[in-house]
């Protein structure tokens, strides 16, 4: 199976915690890796970012999908 | 620091049904028996048997009903009316709060950012702009850890547990990024200028 998402890791699980209907998964995910996100240029442009800045990437934990 | 909710539904101001008694109506109405219920949630049949009684003692209703026969005989066990009424009552009310709990603007609207956010600190090491968007890689040079939010019934599908090697999918389009300090807090008093 392929994927269009561009970010794609593995990992180990290390805990779950089910709900009756959702579950909170985390995933230990061994590094380096190189994330990318698509951001509005605008968005770029007023956070000044470029090359050697030291950022966070946000991920509602929502957003997260995990194949096996 | 992370704010939480607990939910349950209360009789006369005495706890009624909780998370845990949930899971075990649930848990009764899929199994269709209460020695799997009990397995299922790693209770003994003892304690689950006592919560029952303990519910049916408070609503003065029987919220199970036991049966004969069946496919494999031996019977089994199943919710009653009352039994499906107060788990309906318990998931919908649940499914109210969980939705308030995914919406980051009521978040925000009390001074918290969503619990739920993965933040990852990184450096970048490529930025392509065009007219509309811009693309940003961003280094992750220690390992971290991901929290993914999914459906009970998918980790199930899926038998994921503790130790399962699995793959995790982003779309870019979901990646945030921010520059400002990492913050220690999500209480957002706490990382002020």
């Amino acid at each position: 199976m392929k994927l269009s998402a561009r970010n794609q890791m593995k990992g180990t699980v290390i805990n779950v915690e089910k709900g009756l209907i959702t579950a909170r998964v985390s995933i230990k995910v061994e590094a380096p890796v190189t994330i990318t996100a698509v951001i509005t240029k605008e968005a770029a442009e007023e956070l000044n970012l470029k090359v050697g800045d030291r950022v966070q990437a946000i991920i509602k934990a929502t957003e997260v999908i995990i194949a096996k | 620091m992370v704010p939480k909710t607990k939910i349950w539904l209360e009789l006369d101001g005495k706890s009624l049904l909780g998370k845990g008694g949930a899971e075990l109506l649930e848990s009764i109405d899929r199994e269709g028996s209460l020695t799997q219920a009990a397995k299922n949630l790693n209770i003994s049949y003892r304690y689950a048997w006592g919560y029952l009684k303990k519910i049916e003692n408070r609503i003065g209703r029987p919220v199970v009903e036991t049966f004969k026969g069946g496919t494999e005989g031996g019977g089994g066990m199943k919710l009653t009316p009352m039994g499906k009424y107060l788990l309906r009552k318990y998931n919908r009310f649940e499914s109210f709060v969980r939705h308030a709990l995914e919406n980051s603007e009521l978040w925000e609207a009390c001074g918290f950012s969503i619990p739920d956010k993965n933040r990852l600190s990184g450096k970048i090491v490529k930025v392509e702009m065009d007219d509309a968007t811009a693309f940003v890689q961003i280094e992750l040079k220690k390992p971290f850890t991901l929290t993914s939010i999914i459906t009970t019934n998918s980790t199930e599908d899926l038998e994921i547990e503790k130790g399962s090697m699995v793959e995790v999918f982003i779309k870019s389009t979901e990646v945030m990024v921010d520059k400002q300090e990492q913050a220690t807090f999500n209480d957002k008093g706490g990382n002020q200028k």
